[in-house]
């Protein structure tokens, strides 16, 4: 009987231990020692949005993020719209955030942005960053489960599975870090996100290179895609045709240079292939000059335009989504619409701001969802924008 | 590697689970043995798959002729039974002789070969590029090519324990195993092969074979022997490892100042990583109710260097002591070399009678610490190394008799603290000129350093080097109260010798345990150095 007291007992001790390590890991590696940056506040939000509530879902990296307004969206065209996108995010990923967007969301329409197959070489798949970004962001759920199984080396998956042992040094940024877990908690209780994942940078691009963009509309050439990212394509666009999947291609204006030249040429041939496999795919890069796109003023460095660009964008790509794409909106509850008319508010807040510091100063902001850009779009009108053409 | 398997990985923590778990529900008592033996293959196989062969090679060459030395002794006891009443002693003694040369040549044959392996793998390229250097300096153009050699994993530390096995069956010390499966198991036993303790096999083996059940008392000492571990080595070590490594990477432009600090820190890091990998063998190794023996007595807190190294890496000490010291110290030549010295004029001397007295044991350890120096690696760094500690420890004991008069003459108490101290902080100096010639990349640049100590101190310019080598001051921090957390360790350790904090431990309250406990698990969890955002650094002694 004393054994066996003393077996429970002791069994109790060490499982109230374990279960206070367990616990005191759960909490650091959720809110204090976690990589939160706008990657992951974007993520996050997604996953806030009420379950087959979005009308369209953009996928793809900065070039989509930095580049639609869903606020802006809403306010001109009605449907509702979220940037599930993330940094330099790879074809894995993009194929990993379409199936958690249908398994979440079931939308009229997914958008994906093309750059992550428009590298001249697959080096972007493998960049740990740019994995981790994306993919520590995601819940765990079957479709992150298979990309760790089939992507991810052995030594690496524990990083995956508890990011605690990849992110404890974080503990040397704080107080630094403390901003972007308050933007966490406050977005937690929030809800939802205020500017659907949109993020820019408030600064005009000095260039110290010509821009190409006028030749853009008349280059047909095309130049092979990288071959693994190509079969990714082929792997992406099998998966698509299987489930049935509305999905569009686009890519977003750029400002092109010599340097960059070669990546045009790839997103032809990329049109090319993503046509003849029946998808459609806007190639707003060499349209850039007919959307409007002043290479002046509308781009904040080589690779993403500012907010002057991005409303130009977005009201052109809603347009094609809308009329061409035949995109059904579904109808809002009230609630939903309350909601939605904060975003919009925010939106233009945030429009306003970046205005206001590109026109008056020389600085450059990121702004986006955390606390401290949110601060300051209180002193900022939330009525609607006239762009500045 | 296949994957990463190294002692501070989830995936060691994952293995280690489940062989605990196979080792304890296994149903047939008498083979539970295989278990750990199953584990230590894999474990192997995991880390040096591809240089296997050399341990299979180390375990069967070293299993056979242990039987062959066996047979040949039992042979021969069984021809001397007989011929008890037909011998004289004069036959006897002879017959005898010619047993033990023959023991002892095919006992040679098993050292020639293993070590001669070890020897070729770890030192070929050393002395071609020596050999090169002497040549090349007398003008011939002959030059001996370098290899691309590879060292098997824990080759220095199985070597040493197999070798040990064979010498002590020729000193019939130890039966031969009959098994060689069990020996395989004694050399690659999975947590020491990587770094030891180097075990004896009379101490380790029936433990390794001796059916274990499960006993939480020993479970729960052998975790938190493996949280301590954890705690000095990705704590401690590995953050210290930041700086040193940078500092290793570009040597020659590091100011006096910025040296002296990395040897300051090299030898936290050093005792950090070497006995928090010691602890956690001996903690792993626990949990199956095996004892491995401490490598570790605050080698820090010694009096003399000799004392030092009967702290520090005893188990290769043990090892040194046993099967080279004793041996050299009581062979004819230097027993002979005493008693003739003891026979001249000198010897008649009070100087001369304790130098001849002393010659055997202080040139034994010049010979030991040499050996000690160029095992550590194939550099003339390493030989330096071994020389240095050799030479003060010979100078040592030449010179006691004088050291005790001055101390006698000045009326110190050996008791006293301060005394104590000095003695320690001389001690530390001796070992730390030691440890230069392991941090610097060459025995020059170790010259180099050791003249900087005194000429090349700057404190700005070592101040401005510092703070750009990796660590920042919250770095800085946690290294300072870890390093005061094992300090205080040490000396609760130091005046308790005969118990051990685990056992004071047990006598507290729940609470208080489980709030330590909880204290040391979450501060290696946020603060240890260890994932991918790191390159942790390998245990130091893996490399020997």
């Amino acid at each position: 009987m004393m054994k066996y007291q003393l077996k429970v007992t002791r069994t109790i001790k060490v499982s109230l231990f374990l279960l206070a390590i367990m616990v005191s890991c759960l909490v650091l590696q959720q809110f204090f020692l976690r990589n939160v940056d706008h990657n992951s506040l974007r993520i996050e939000g997604f996953y806030q949005e009420e379950t087959d509530s979005l009308d369209v879902v953009f996928i793809g990296a900065s070039d989509i993020y930095t580049s639609f307004m869903p606020g802006r969206a809403y306010e001109q065209y009605g449907f509702t719209s979220y940037l599930l996108a993330s940094e330099s995010i790879t074809s894995e990923g993009i194929k990993t955030a379409i199936k958690e967007t249908v398994r979440t969301q079931h939308p009229g329409m997914i958008v994906v942005e093309a750059n992550a197959f428009l590298y001249g070489d697959s080096d972007n798949d493998v960049n740990e960053a740019h994995i981790h970004k994306f993919f520590d962001n995601l819940p765990m759920s079957e479709n992150k489960l298979d990309y760790i199984q089939n992507n991810v080396p052995v030594d690496q998956r524990w990083e995956y599975y508890f990011p605690l042992i990849k992110y404890h040094g974080l503990w040397t940024e704080y107080p630094e870090r403390l901003h972007m877990i308050a933007s966490n908690l406050t977005l937690d209780m929030r809800g939802f996100n205020y500017l659907k994942g949109f993020r820019t940078t408030a600064h005009v691009l000095q260039p110290d290179k010509p821009c190409l963009n006028s030749k853009l509309a008349e280059e047909n050439e095309e130049l092979d895609l990288d071959p693994k990212l190509e079969k990714r394509l082929m792997d992406l666009l099998d998966y698509c045709d299987e489930q049935k999947i509305n999905l569009m291609f686009v890519r977003a204006p750029h400002y092109v240079t010599k340097d960059t030249y070669n990546r045009v040429k790839r997103s032809n041939k990329m049109a090319s292939i993503v046509n003849s496999r029946g998808y459609s795919y806007y190639t707003l890069e060499n349209d850039a000059q007919r959307i409007g796109i002043d290479e002046k003023r509308d781009f904040y460095n080589v690779d993403h335009m500012n907010v002057y660009g991005a409303i130009k964008f977005t009201d052109y790509l809603s347009e094609k989504i809308l009329y061409r794409e035949e995109l059904k909106v579904d109808p809002l509850s009230d609630e939903q619409k309350e909601n939605w008319s904060e975003v919009v508010t925010a939106t233009n807040q945030l429009y306003r701001y970046c205005d206001d510091i590109m026109t008056h100063t020389d600085a450059t902001k990121g702004a986006q969802e955390d606390v401290y850009t949110l601060l300051k779009l209180g002193d900022y009108s939330g009525a609607p924008i006239e762009r500045k053409d | 590697m296949l994957f990463n398997i190294s002692y501070t990985s989830l995936n060691f923590i994952a293995f280690v689970l489940v062989t605990m778990f196979v080792y304890f529900l296994f149903p047939f008592k008498k083979y539970k043995w295989t278990v750990l033996l199953a584990a230590s293959v894999f474990f192997y196989a995991v880390i040096g798959y591809k240089l296997a062969y050399f341990i299979l090679f180390t375990t069967l060459s070293t299993y056979l002729i242990a039987l062959w030395i066996e047979r040949v002794a039992s042979n021969s006891k069984k021809l001397l039974k007989e011929k008890k009443k037909e011998w004289d002693r004069d036959q006897k003694k002879k017959y005898k002789n010619k047993i033990k040369t023959q023991k002892r040549l095919i006992m040679a044959l098993c050292l020639v070969l293993n070590f001669g392996i070890l020897a070729f793998l770890k030192y070929y390229n050393f002395f071609a590029g020596s050999l090169n250097d002497v040549l090349g300096g007398f003008g011939f153009s002959f030059s001996a090519p370098t290899l691309n050699l590879i060292l098997p994993l824990g080759i220095s530390f199985y070597t040493f324990q197999s070798m040990g096995y064979i010498v002590d069956v020729y000193r019939e010390k130890t039966e031969a195993q009959k098994n060689p499966f069990k020996l395989l198991l004694f050399v690659s036993f999975f947590p020491q092969i990587i770094q030891g303790p180097i075990s004896i096999y009379d101490q380790l083996a029936h433990q390794l074979f001796e059916p274990h059940d499960f006993n939480f008392s020993r479970m729960k000492h052998g975790m938190e022997l493996i949280v301590w571990g954890f705690f000095k080595k990705l704590i401690i070590a590995d953050r210290a490892y930041i700086l040193i490594g940078a500092v290793e990477n570009n040597y020659a432009d590091y100011s006096g100042t910025t040296l002296t600090f990395t040897i300051l820190l090299y030898a936290v890091q050093l005792y950090a990583d070497f006995s928090g990998g010691i602890d956690i063998s001996r903690g792993v190794a626990q949990i199956f109710g095996i004892d491995m023996i401490d490598n570790f007595k605050r080698p820090y807190f010694s009096r003399s260097i000799n004392e030092y190294w009967r702290r520090w890496h005893i188990s290769l000490g043990a090892w040194m002591k046993n099967y080279v010291f004793y041996p050299v110290a009581m062979s004819n030549l230097f027993i002979n070399a005493s008693k003739k010295m003891k026979g001249t004029r000198f010897g008649k001397t009070a100087a001369g009678a304790h130098i001849a007295k002393v010659l055997p044991t202080s040139v034994a350890s010049l010979i030991v610490f040499l050996i000690v120096g160029v095992w550590h690696g194939a550099d003339w760094k390493y030989v330096a190394f071994g020389v240095w500690n050799g030479v003060i420890i010979m100078l040592s004991i030449l010179m006691q008799p004088l050291f005790d008069g001055v101390v006698d003459r000045l009326r110190i108490s050996r008791k006293n603290p301060v005394f104590i101290g000095f003695q320690i902080f001389r001690t530390l100096l001796v070992i730390l000129v030691g440890y230069v010639f392991d941090v610097a990349p060459s025995f020059e640049q170790g010259m180099r350093t050791i003249g900087l100590f005194f000429t090349g101190q700057n404190l700005a310019a070592g101040y401005a080097e510092i703070t750009k080598l990796g660590l920042g001051w919250r770095d800085y921090l946690i290294l300072l109260l870890a390093s005061v957390v094992v300090l205080v360790a040490s000396i609760i350790q130091e005046r308790h010798p005969d118990t051990t904090i685990r056992a004071m431990l047990d006598k507290k309250s729940y609470v208080f345990r489980f709030v330590v406990l909880y204290i040391a698990v979450m501060s290696i969890v946020i603060f240890g150095v260890y994932g991918s955002g790191y390159n942790a650094a390998d245990f130091v002694y893996m490399q020997f």
